[in-house]
């Protein structure tokens, strides 16, 4: 139930509700939980409504992110990080 | 190495990015690495059964080294459900005039009815068996359909039974603040992770080191719910559905532990803040407040559940239908005689440590909750070939 997918915005619809590329289709999805969205937008779907906008530069950056998380294998053996240096697998959260 | 940082990263909107096969092997590597640097057996648990399927689809568990275990947790909303409110949702299918919508997952679900008739053994009754009885049972894919299906049939009252964790709850409480119409209610079933994950280490012979965090559902609350898990010595990284997200977040976990610092790591940075989604959460708070839930066969866990707030609760099928909420008739066995859902929940044994699992209970003759929805364990493990164990796979 936790399932989600990458979608893109092909038509807004009102402030609650956007139309969807889903695989080859198109599915109405509630979006009025995030930001006002545009054509070609991406947003996260869960269960019919739009948890999350996808920001593109975020996504590169994630990807990024676990490119270097996959190659730089010295920095896992290192006691601790220096500034500016990405975590092992993404931004870190501490409490 | 060299080759490996010339490349762009590909279409990173795209879950094949995150499918590489040379970035899954490094990944792989690093994992295998550190966890030979930490030199002893380690054990992670995820806790969203969408991971379970992934580790299934993807063969992950085979990428890892032997010395790593990684245990499926209560991740599966469908699978701790309360029997008693499959039975109040059967008890509503079968009344006249009432029509229960829900996830398909939920409607093959055993309660804890018996069902009449059906032979030997604890067979009990689901929202499917009810519809075999007559009683009008829907499947929708989310909680708007259900709000269509009353607009069009305004002579029955539907019945949406809410089942799901965080994600679902607020489309739940988004419908409700719009105006729905007045013949739909909500079986509120909505449970609510973070308690169920913190009270976890209380639990006897709870030796995980460390957590992947479910990214849907924190994608919603944010990471700060989780602030208590590293205070308690345990490491945890959110974590992504595809091979190199969660690759990526065991990575984060085992350096943590080589580190000898807990914290929550974001793994998942491209859906999951530590805000998490403000305006969803402001929704579910104005409409639904936090109750202690029973989750199935494990515990009645404080502040783990959600009920509607007294400004919405005429939508409270509970209000609506009180008489539907009775104990008569119910087994004293929350789950079917012989059935080790509960322990499989926990991740304190495989689905394969089960006698049932794959001869008298398979996805298409489900015994267990585990093996009835998608999210299950014993579903993934059935469905994928888990049982076989792993298999050494060379990487590079």
């Amino acid at each position: 139930m936790c399932l989600g997918i990458a979608c893109e915005v092909v038509q807004v619809e009102d402030r609650d509700a956007c139309l969807l590329r889903v695989g080859n289709g198109v599915q109405r999805c509630f979006t009025g939980l995030v930001e006002p969205l545009a054509r070609g937008d991406w947003v996260l779907m869960h269960a019919g409504f739009a948890v999350q906008r996808i920001s593109p530069a975020e996504a590169r950056a994630n990807l990024e992110l676990v490119h270097r998380a996959a190659l730089l294998q010295e920095e896992a053996r290192a006691p601790s990080r220096s500034p500016g240096t990405p975590p092992g697998a993404g931004g870190q959260d501490d409490p | 190495m060299s080759d490996e940082r010339r490349r762009e990263p590909p279409g990173e909107l795209r879950g094949d990015a995150y499918r590489d096969p040379g970035l899954v092997a490094a990944l792989a590597g690093r994992v295998r690495a550190a966890a030979s640097e930490l030199g002893r057996p380690l054990k992670l648990m995820h806790i969203c059964g969408t991971h379970e399927h992934a580790l299934g689809r993807y063969a992950l568990r085979d990428l890892l080294p032997p010395e790593l275990s990684l245990l499926a947790g209560p991740g599966c909303p469908v699978c701790v459900c309360d029997s008693a409110l499959i039975d109040a949702a059967v008890r509503l299918a079968l009344r006249p005039g009432v029509v229960v919508a829900s996830f398909g997952d939920m409607l093959a679900v055993p309660g804890s009815l018996p069902l009449r008739g059906e032979g030997k053994g604890d067979v009990r009754m689901s929202l499917e068996s009810a519809r075999a009885q007559g009683g009008e049972v829907r499947a929708v894919t989310s909680v708007f359909e259900a709000g269509r299906l009353a607009a069009e049939t305004p002579e029955s009252e539907v019945v949406f039974f809410s089942v799901g964790f965080e994600t679902t709850v607020v489309a739940t409480a988004a419908l409700l603040r719009r105006d729905p119409p007045p013949n739909l209610s909500i079986l509120e079933a909505n449970y609510y992770t973070p308690p169920a994950t913190a009270m976890l280490p209380s639990l006897p012979g709870f030796d995980v080191d460390g957590l992947l965090l479910p990214g849907h559902a924190t994608a919603v609350t944010g990471t700060g719910v989780y602030d208590g898990l590293p205070a308690l010595g345990i490491s945890c990284a959110v974590a992504g559905f595809e091979p190199a997200d969660i690759l990526a977040a065991v990575s984060a976990v085992l350096r943590q532990l080589l580190e000898g610092r807990p914290r929550i790591d974001n793994a998942y940075p491209r859906v999951v803040s530590r805000q998490g989604n403000p305006r969803a959460l402001a929704e579910l708070a104005e409409v639904f407040e936090a109750t202690p839930r029973r989750w199935r066969g494990i515990a009645d866990i404080d502040a783990s559940g959600f009920d509607l707030r007294p400004a919405y609760r005429q939508r409270s099928a509970r209000a609506r239908f009180p008489d539907a909420f009775t104990a008569e008739g119910a087994s004293a066995r929350e789950h079917p005689a012989g059935c080790r859902c509960a322990e499989v929940t926990l991740g304190q044994v495989t689905p394969d440590a089960c006698a049932l699992f794959g001869g008298r209970c398979t996805p298409d003759n489900p015994y267990g909750p585990c093996m009835v929805s998608h999210e299950g364990t014993c579903r993934a493990w059935q469905q994928y070939g888990m049982a076989r164990g792993r298999i050494a796979v060379r990487t590079a």
